[in-house]
């Protein structure tokens, strides 16, 4: 079991828990309550746009957005497309009940100069303290509070892209990656995701914004990860982020998207779309730690290409929303290629974390992993919904799924949907899956041991986390580490 | 002991449903499945298993063979709900592929809604262990027979867990 070391400093409470032991449970949701209902989309008074959106989305809006970026032709009439898509299919007749979005109030685009600036004032105490415990850097509290409009990394970001650079590797928002790279653009966007795969892709093709692009020669090993906020003149993370990335053969990289503090958005709508080409050898990493408001809807499209022996890894990691779903993909289509999702999903008071993986095998000897642990808690509902499909031809394949989840208390509720079509006989497939509850053996241990209830059964949900844990690199499994803890003690907001 | 045990048998195209619910606390259910699937055809088994109410055990063991172009799909749905405390579950579902021409989908499903209790599912698809079939074969038995020494073992980790020994008999008759 990993320990925490955070219960040394002496972690604030902000109210008083009373052991599981006892027979009286006090419910406190109203530090939650008050958060959501002071954060309404459209209460911002002192915001100066220089493009006035308005609520919903038309047609005519589409096309401004293409003219206003100055974007080719064939772009402008791929979100003309994207956009009858949307307007034509249904609703995905799984998840939650979306019919509580406000499809006709959303804003869909927000002007990129001049993000929503809030005074420092304006933030919720719980989220400034949440900033403090984890250790944010004061100039990335400024730009996650949604205070700053930019990420002040001109010094990092400079030396990164001159190294970069010369390694012939190009990093740049998706806009500026369109701008410089339109032919390769062309040749991928949309080919991972095409625009009628489902409502929400179709949406993000017509309003994409933001979002990174990445290319890696053959051969080049990215040492470092790269991070989405390290863009210079990047819009914010957007509703409609669109990222490509695409590892030439050989070559090796880490992306990291997100961070693990709670991240502002007026926006009550996101829906990404990522598309990944793994090139014969390449090994690509994608680690999302998403920690969104709680009154966030956040519908993502993942996935990635593998080709032969090349090999894609998704860590993704979901604390926060109100409703995601997400089920990253790899179409394993080369021989030997391999795909793996490790996720982790934590569903407090009013969420629904509706996530999971898909794996489809369509070439021999390929393999796939899916790890999923889900915990529940506070009336919360975890939910894994997975896929395996080995096609007919995919000889030798091997899939292993294993999704584990925690359900805390009485009111939370763990589903587990897993999927598996097998059209070959000559591979393997495993999948268990268990749901359970914090064990009162090893509870009791901590607690004879000194430890109060909270900070042992915090030591416990690590400990059950630890296995993706370790996967992720160090100073983000720290976080998250930190940030599951204040999860657990429900401070944060 | 109050434990009752439910046997369905899939043996030709088709769909069967079975539905387990519980009246009491303390009861017990296990349910056995066989899927023979060994023409071409789609065969459907969907097991339901409901604890509405706690302390009630449950154990589903399904095992299917396909062969001949068959087509198997089997969900099986483990659901606990709210205030079903103390429950314990485990749904097992095994499907063995024959030959290159047969298909299995297998979902096995859990919606819990109360933490204290025990749940867990388990599902493979595979074909014939090689190493198993070699072994046999190097014992002289040639690979038709060896294949069929194999799938009555595999089946018969469910068949013997029948209590009845009458029924037992019935079904050994009925697929073999």
């Amino acid at each position: 079991m990993r320990s925490s070391k955070n219960w040394r400093k002496g972690v604030i409470k902000q109210r008083v828990k009373v052991s599981r032991f006892a027979k009286i449970v006090k419910l406190d949701q109203d530090a939650v309550k008050s958060l959501s209902e002071s954060y309404q989309l459209g209460h911002h008074d002192n915001i100066t746009y220089d493009f006035r959106s308005e609520r919903g989305l038309t047609e005519k809006m589409v096309s401004d957005l293409s003219l206003r970026k100055g974007e080719p032709g064939w772009m402008c009439e791929l979100r003309g497309r994207a956009y009858g898509l949307y307007q034509k299919m249904p609703m995905p007749g799984f998840g939650d009940d979306l019919s509580v979005i406000n499809w006709e109030e959303i804003y869909y685009y927000l002007a990129p100069t001049k993000k929503e600036s809030k005074t420092w004032e304006e933030v919720p105490d719980a989220i400034k303290r949440t900033f403090d415990k984890i250790g944010v850097p004061e100039a990335e509290q400024g730009m996650l509070s949604g205070v700053k409009a930019q990420y002040d990394s001109e010094v990092i970001y400079g030396s990164l892209r001159k190294s970069l650079s010369k390694k012939g590797v190009v990093f740049l928002g998706m806009d500026e990656g369109l701008r410089q790279y339109p032919e390769m653009v062309r040749e991928y966007f949309s080919k991972i995701v095409p625009l009628a795969d489902n409502k929400l892709a179709a949406l993000n093709s017509a309003m994409w914004s933001g979002g990174s692009f990445i290319y890696v020669p053959k051969n080049v090993e990215v040492g470092l990860p790269l991070q989405a906020y390290f863009r210079i003149n990047a819009e914010n993370a957007g509703q409609f982020e669109r990222t490509l990335i695409i590892a030439d053969e050989g070559s090796k990289v880490h992306y990291v998207e997100g961070c693990s503090a709670p991240a502002y958005s007026s926006g009550s709508l996101h829906a990404a779309v990522v598309e990944i080409i793994v090139k014969k050898g390449a090994r690509v990493q994608y680690t999302t730690v998403q920690n969104w408001y709680k009154n966030v809807f956040n519908l993502v499209t993942k996935r990635a290409w593998v080709e032969e022996e090349g090999e894609m890894r998704w860590i993704d990691g979901n604390l926060g929303s109100r409703l995601t779903m997400k089920y990253p993909a790899c179409i394993l289509a080369g021989r030997k290629a391999r795909g793996e999702t490790l996720s982790i999903a934590m569903a407090g008071a009013g969420q629904h974390q509706d996530a999971g993986a898909k794996m489809i095998h369509l070439a021999p000897e390929t393999t796939s992993q899916i790890i999923s642990k889900s915990i529940s808690k506070n009336g919360g509902r975890a939910t894994y919904r997975g896929l395996v499909k080995i096609n007919k031809g995919a000889k030798n394949a091997k899939s292993k799924v294993v999704c584990d989840a925690l359900i805390l208390d009485s009111k939370s509720r763990s589903d587990t949907y897993p999927t598996n079509i097998i059209l070959e006989n000559e591979v393997s497939l495993e999948h268990e899956a268990t749901v359970s509850k914090v064990g009162e053996d090893q509870l009791f241990y901590l607690m004879s041991r000194g430890l109060p209830e909270h900070e042992a059964e915090a030591m416990i949900v690590n400990g059950f986390l630890e296995p993706i844990m370790k996967q992720i690199p160090l100073e983000y499994a720290v976080e998250m580490n930190r940030l599951v803890e204040l999860e657990m003690e429900g401070s944060v907001g | 002991m109050n434990k009752k045990q439910e046997i369905i048998i899939l043996d030709s195209p088709g769909r069967k449903e079975l539905v387990i619910n519980f009246g009491k606390e303390g009861e017990e259910v296990e349910v056995l499945g066989l899927i023979i699937a060994d023409q071409p055809g789609d065969y459907h088994l969907k097991v339901l298993v409901d604890h509405a109410i706690g302390k009630t055990f449950g154990r589903v063991m399904i095992r299917g063979i396909a062969k001949n172009g068959a087509k198997i799909q089997v969900e099986g749905m483990i659901k606990i709900d709210k205030g079903a405390d103390g429950v314990d579950d485990f749904l097992e579902m095994r499907l063995l592929l024959l030959d290159g021409k047969s298909q299995a989908t297998a979902e096995p499903k859990l919606e819990i809604e109360a933490n204290d209790v025990k749940a867990s599912h388990a599902a493979t698809v595979g074909r014939i262990d090689e190493e198993e079939l070699f072994y046999l074969m190097s014992r002289g038995v040639d690979r038709v027979g060896a294949e069929k020494l194999i799938v009555d073992g595999f089946l018969d980790q469910v068949i013997s867990r029948i209590d009845k020994i009458e029924d037992r008999r019935s079904v050994k008759r009925k697929i073999f």
